[in-house]
């Protein structure tokens, strides 16, 4: 045998195998019944291709034909069923009469093969009949009515049901595309001897179908690239064990050939585990946000109530409040605030964790935006004696395209931070573009950051050294949600810092988008 | 007297608006969910509705759907404030037209008259 045609028999022993798995998997279910029937039939198909290499008799070429017309139309009933289309019984009828129609008419003489010279594995040499043109006529109609129903089917369909056919178009993909290279492209350059590879090609349709409908749940591209990998080894080995010229050879290829087996199925196994990990993972880490999220609108209600009575406390609603008891009740009022703001930041995070952050450009002048800012942050800056100066650039900057309340609080955050951790000295801030980036420079003359400091630094819930030991307000969170946010409008966000006591200079760094003003 | 119609299922802080918005000599009714917010906006005619978003059963994108149904209160001017603020809700409520869409814990009561009394002149 030669190995084409061992391919071939391989190809036809695995349609009938995995029709029989996907059926015996759930044999109540329609669609598990119709791929079952039309893995079948595709086997068959194959089956005589390989009769035909084996036995060129004109008895196997017009089964070919007569198979080969039930294919395309055992394929569409069960794309139908996959797509969840509905189709008359009427429909179905007439559909299940043309293709029994040609297969019958395959068998008759001359109405497809007329005249035969000879009989060659894949297809035959001498005239045809007149069903022949009919017959491809059918069959690329139904291939393409599978594809236009696969697609139609795609658009409509959600989540996994969407993931499933895009697996099965995938497959059908490949299927045709080595159809149409091995049976007319490479036959245009005088190569013919790959027409034979159409037949047993199935294999990639029916490989991504059973991916497709055994796994109610669908897993990763890395799966099915070590499955395809281990298969397509294994393959090539236990074809080595046919041709091995000597016994002795064959043995050895044998053990390795099982030896490979054992290897591939662990490999295979482990993939999935480490799969069902991260899948586990993701899903903790879903709640967790989804829980964040849930209590922190929760407390944003008895925190509203208490912001709004002590402010209006303060304000001398309910009379003339001592000045020892405002005192204290601005206290309680800047606690609540703190809480209010720690709670904004749960939700921002739990929002970007859930991937329900989502941006509002407008065109803003940064210049404006940092000298807003730091007016609004001026004061923590007072209180500590401490300088905070924005140096403009020479030529104003033009107005780009950003998040506003992102980008502010993104300052807010940064600001914030430089103010805490700074004990003298203050804050400077510079602008600067480069290749149409802008650079925003906020360097400080505080504590300055060591080296793993810094790589926490934008970590959630991590905090820098000098904080644990000084401070225990920030929650970490405010510079994370700059990473996160700077990172939405595909700029980037640092820190540098010579060292311990030698200040730190913070960067974000944005892309210069611009509105294209059309005249 | 300017009448205000505050639809907020919260009782603590529904009184709380209700308390500040007399002192500065507003006319307040209160409504604790949709249904009873339609029924007063119709009955009372108010000169402003102040509009919760989270609502029991129907919510407050469900009463400003509602409201523009009815011709009679259409054209009273709504503020939305809410402590839920996702931008999809943000952006239903302000097609239907709402002044503001205010985020609860950002605004103390006097500022909120501050809203009212600019969208009432």
């Amino acid at each position: 045998m030669e190995i084409l045609e061992i391919i071939i028999f391989l190809a036809a022993f695995i349609n009938f195998f995995l029709g029989l798995v996907v059926f015996l998997k759930d044999p109540v279910r329609k669609l598990n019944r119709l791929f079952g029937v039309s893995c079948f039939i595709t086997g068959i198909w194959v089956f005589i291709n390989f009769a035909m290499g084996i036995r060129k008799t004109l008895f196997w070429l017009k089964s070919a034909y007569a198979f080969g017309s039930l294919v395309p139309l055992s394929a569409a009933l069960w794309a139908i069923e996959l797509c969840g289309k509905k189709i008359t019984k009427r429909e179905l009828f007439l559909l299940s009469s043309i293709g029994l129609l040609f297969f019958v008419a395959s068998y008759i003489n001359n109405l497809i093969v007329a005249d035969v010279k000879r009989v060659y594995l894949g297809g035959f040499e001498g005239k045809t009949g007149p069903f022949f043109i009919p017959y491809w006529i059918y069959i690329l109609g139904v291939l393409i009515f599978i594809i236009y129903t696969l697609i139609s089917g795609y658009l409509k369909a959600k989540e996994i049901k969407k993931l499933q056919i895009s697996y099965v178009i995938v497959g059908a993909i490949l299927y045709i595309a080595t159809v149409l290279i091995v049976d007319f492209i490479l036959p245009l350059f005088g190569i013919k001897k790959f027409i034979p590879l159409d037949s047993p090609s199935s294999l990639f349709l029916l490989f991504f179908t059973t991916l497709a409908i055994t796994r109610y749940h669908l897993f990763g591209i890395e799966v099915i690239l070590t499955e395809i990998l281990v298969g397509a080894i294994g393959i090539l080995l236990l074809i080595q064990i046919f041709i091995a010229p000597a016994f002795l050879w064959r043995i050895v290829n044998g053990i390795i050939f099982l030896l490979f087996c054992v290897f591939g199925y662990l490999l295979i196994r482990g993939v999935f585990r480490e799969i069902r990990r991260r899948e586990e993972l993701e899903r903790t880490s879903r709640a967790k946000s989804e829980f964040i999220s849930i209590t922190s609108h929760q407390l944003r209600t008895p925190l509203s109530a208490i912001k709004g009575y002590l402010s209006m406390v303060l304000e001398g609603s309910y009379g003339q409040v001592s000045d020892r008891v405002k005192k204290v009740l601005e206290k309680v009022y800047q606690s609540n605030e703190r809480l209010i703001k720690l709670v904004n930041s749960f939700l921002d995070v739990s929002k970007i964790e859930l991937g329900r952050e989502e941006l509002k450009l407008e065109e803003v002048s940064i210049e404006d935006l940092i000298s807003e800012t730091i007016s609004e942050i001026e004061i923590e800056a007072k209180k500590k004696n401490l300088y905070l100066n924005f140096e403009r650039p020479k030529i104003s900057l033009p107005r780009i395209l950003i998040d506003r309340g992102k980008i502010k609080e993104v300052l807010m955050n940064v600001l914030d931070n430089a103010i805490r951790y700074t004990q003298e000295g203050g804050i400077t801030v510079k602008l600067k573009t480069q290749n149409s980036k802008l650079k925003i420079i906020i360097s400080d003359t505080g504590e300055g950051l060591t080296k793993e400091e810094i790589s926490k630094l934008f970590k959630s819930f991590s905090r820098g050294e000098a904080g644990t030991k000084f401070w225990t307000e920030g929650a970490g969170l405010g510079l994370y949600l700059a990473r996160k946010f700077v990172e939405m409008h595909g700029g980037k966000i640092w820190a540098e810092s010579e060292g311990k006591g030698k200040g730190s200079t913070f960067y974000i760094e944005l892309p210069m988008k611009q509105v294209i003003i059309k005249k | 007297m300017k009448k205000i119609l505050i639809v907020e299922d919260e009782r603590v802080l529904a009184e709380m608006y209700k308390e500040k918005l007399e002192m500065e000599g507003f006319k307040v009714i209160l409504a604790f969910d949709t249904k009873e917010g339609i029924e007063l906006a119709k009955r009372e005619k108010p000169d402003l509705i102040l509009l919760d978003i989270l609502l029991p059963g129907e919510n407050g994108i469900s009463f400003l759907k509602r409201k523009k149904e009815n011709k009679e209160i259409s054209e009273v001017p709504v503020i939305a404030f809410s402590n839920y603020d996702t931008p999809q809700i943000k952006k239903e409520a302000l097609n239907f037209g709402v002044k503001e869409y205010l985020l609860k814990t950002n605004y103390v009561p006097s500022q909120i008259v501050e809203k009212i009394k600019k969208y009432l002149k």
